[in-house]
């Protein structure tokens, strides 16, 4: 089974949550995260493999832009067509307050000498929706 | 395998692109406004179709031909269906098709005032002849696309 968390972007929010469910006790060490304000990695599109769970499910980071709502309706009807099972994937959205700014901020992360105050500015914006995100990660059972 | 051809708005150009590949459209001389609009989807669809894979049809090697609509998501998106088809172990079952590439100005803007605007009079004409203007290139894509089709299921 497949857990994807979705947002905006898969490099901050989301790359957060993913986090958070794998290790419980993570607690803020965003330099532990791979990929974190990753330019290049975003860009690229695909969902970032971050590792599995304690059930052994691989939890996946991804970033589908402004529209979170169709991006996954889309994944959900291709997971039709593909005739796979409902339980093999299981997409949780991560939405906060302040998506756009970090979207917005992530550009800056194209030129490598504003990646740090890139960084920076996002961890601050995270900081302080840090219990927001941690609110919308599920407790799955197997 | 499944083929999904997508554009912006999964209205015009994907639509136009499926039906070549389908044989709907002859692929010989340009088609007249009227066989486009007999084309199922094609300057039909509403907000809510953005994000849906609608089924148009089988080709005759038993193909399943898709268009979709991902707004403004570029070829990241076909990354991302990929990338999706490959978590689920069937990355080669599926091939994904940006169309955007051959689309031209009068298609956006005509399509833009068509379906987003709301006002198809004005829009119609213009994404119907900016259809035809680019039918060669999707022509040729399509062919592009069988090809690889082919090729990819004698490896």
């Amino acid at each position: 089974m497949n857990i994807i968390f979705l947002g905006t972007t898969g490099v901050h929010q989301t790359l957060l949550a993913a986090g958070m469910y794998i290790d419980p006790k993570f607690n803020r060490s965003y330099h532990t995260l791979s990929y974190f304000n990753d330019y290049q990695q975003e860009a690229g599109g695909h969902p970032i493999y971050i590792g599995r769970d304690y059930a052994g499910r691989r939890v996946h980071s991804l970033g589908v832009g402004a529209d979170v709502e169709m991006v996954s309706k889309t994944i959900n009807q291709l997971r039709i067509i593909l005739d796979s099972p409902a339980g093999e994937l299981q997409l949780i959205p991560i939405m906060i307050k302040s998506q756009r700014l970090i979207s917005w901020l992530h550009k800056f992360a194209r030129l490598a000498w504003l990646k740090p105050l890139s960084s920076y500015l996002i961890v601050l914006l995270l900081n302080r929706e840090y219990d927001q995100i941690r609110q919308q990660i599920p407790r799955l059972t197997n | 395998m499944k083929i999904i051809y997508h554009c912006f708005g999964g209205s015009h150009s994907s639509v136009t692109a499926a039906a070549l590949h389908l044989g709907l459209l002859s692929k010989e001389r340009l088609p007249t406004a009227q066989e486009l609009m007999a084309l199922p989807y094609y300057d039909k669809t509403n907000d809510d179709d953005f994000g849906s894979i609608h089924y148009m049809g089988r080709d005759e090697k038993g193909n399943e031909i898709y268009i979709l609509g991902k707004k403004s998501l570029g070829n990241r998106f076909s990354h991302l269906l990929m990338g999706i088809a490959e978590m689920l172990g069937k990355e080669d079952q599926i091939m994904v098709v940006n169309v955007m590439e051959r689309v031209n100005m009068s298609m956006k803007l005509g399509g833009f005032t068509s379906r987003r605007v709301s006002m198809p009079v004005l829009g119609r004409p213009v994404v119907i002849q900016g259809t035809r203007q680019a039918f060669a290139s999707l022509v040729n894509m399509v062919e592009v696309i069988k090809i690889r089709i082919l090729d990819l299921k004698q490896r």
